[in-house]
């Protein structure tokens, strides 16, 4: 697991750009593994990323608010775990932590199985929603290592009412129409509580 | 030009997260594609899901599962390759195609249904698109360059993308990548600008509301959502 092989490695150094925090340690550990499976096909390192995610991924499938069973939830792990298999040589460490990159993975998984069940005619699919950004303006990329510690330090501080709202979201597929409704909540105060959010992460710019 | 009107954080965020409907989602990925400025915002965004899937209270998975996908890598693979789309004729024709999002190109193509241009106004002709959103009617249409459309309100949400060309209403001038949201309280008349044709995507999830004299019509306005 000598990260150094990899070729994808070496224009990739997390510690000049944030201290080691233990979560980025964790993240850098998910991110070796990705790189095993990208270069060498190791099946010893997917099977340790399938141990820690596949879990994971059964848990954001049955959160979602239009209700997969446990069967559809493991086909779900098992979609999405063959992309990650086969897509791993375009991850890139320096873009995305392996959370992240597993989670677009998961949902656009999650989004083409939910809208296969509702029409038997998928006129668009999640590929053509979420693009693969081929090329990736670099001075963005320090950016995006600092939003995601930023995210990471910044969410375990939330107001839990702030948490709340962005875990209905991202976790079980809710418009913030949906969540307002749900909560009982006018759509206005919705959105300031998430405006609020992302302030606290600094991750929204006013425009 | 860059585009100077942009989805707001409830857009982007509902959007990353895959919360946002079929139709709403492709207005979204329209405008990002003319807008390095939200690429970089959505990429920020979408790490909120990445964190946020860690820390999930972890569901035990079947003891078999890890061994059929391994046994999934190792079958032959079953191609990834769908039939090619780019094979397929547009069965309308969009000026200069190639310049739009690809996704555009994509909508546009024949499917089960053959899809025409249909003039509305002298200035106007549109289309409809396929996108198996059920909530959403979605079209395409193109202005006549100074061609101004019939005043409207709308009853529901009405989101516009600028394709090409330009459109002026009450509240500014829109230009390529421009994302515009109109809602039940704004009554406005497009026009597109002198110098070009303009053409624009838009995602309705109510029918408009027409005034003046054309106000008689408007029991009788549907949406076509498919």
């Amino acid at each position: 697991m000598n990260s150094d092989t990899s070729g994808n490695s070496q224009k990739w150094s997390p510690d000049r750009i944030e201290p080691m925090l233990p979560e980025a340690r964790e993240q850098d550990r998910w991110s070796a593994l990705m790189l095993a499976v990208a270069n060498h096909q190791d099946r010893e390192a997917f099977a340790r990323l399938f141990q820690h995610f596949a879990p994971l991924l059964k848990s954001y499938a049955l959160s979602h608010a239009g209700a997969l069973n446990a069967n559809q939830a493991e086909e779900l792990i098992q979609e999405a775990m063959l992309k990650v298999w086969n897509k791993a040589k375009y991850f890139d460490p320096a873009k995305a932590s392996a959370s992240t990159w597993i989670y677009t993975i998961a949902r656009n998984t999650r989004t083409d199985m939910l809208r296969r069940r509702n029409s038997n005619e998928v006129e668009l699919t999640a590929e053509d929603i979420w693009p693969d950004d081929e090329a990736s303006e670099p001075f963005s990329i320090l950016q995006q290592r600092r939003a995601e510690v930023a995210v990471r330090s910044g969410l375990s501080q939330l107001p839990a009412e702030q948490a709340q709202i962005l875990t209905k979201v991202y976790m079980e597929g809710k418009s913030h129409t949906e969540v307002a409704n749900e909560l009982r909540l006018p759509l206005g105060t919705v959105k300031s509580r998430v405006r609020l959010a992302m302030q606290k992460m600094k991750l929204w710019m006013e425009r | 030009m860059a585009s100077t009107r942009h989805p707001d954080l409830q857009f982007l965020n509902d959007y990353a997260a895959g919360s946002l409907s079929a139709a709403q989602s492709l207005c979204v990925a329209v405008h990002l594609a003319y807008c390095a400025q939200c690429r970089a915002q959505l990429k920020q965004l979408t790490s909120i899901g990445g964190v946020l899937i860690e820390q999930l209270a972890p569901t035990p998975v079947s003891n078999t599962l890890l061994d059929r996908v391994m046994a999934q890598i190792d079958a032959p693979q079953t191609s990834d390759v769908v039939p090619s789309t780019l094979s397929a004729q547009p069965s309308i024709h969009i000026p200069d195609a190639a310049q739009l999002p690809k996704v555009v190109g994509k909508l546009a193509l024949s499917g089960n249904k053959k899809l025409r241009w249909r003039r509305i106004s002298t200035v106007m002709s549109m289309v409809a698109l396929k996108t198996g959103d059920l909530s959403h009617e979605t079209i395409l249409y193109k202005i006549r360059a100074g061609g101004k459309l019939m005043l409207h309100g709308h009853r529901g949400t009405e989101i516009t993308v600028v394709l090409r060309g330009s459109f002026s209403d009450f509240a500014g001038v829109y230009h390529n990548g421009d994302f515009i949201v109109r809602d039940s309280d704004d009554v406005h008349a497009p026009t597109a600008t002198l110098d070009d044709d303009c053409m624009c995507l838009s995602v309705v999830d109510q029918p408009a509301r027409l005034l003046g004299f054309m106000r008689i019509l408007n029991p009788f306005m549907r949406i076509n959502p498919q």
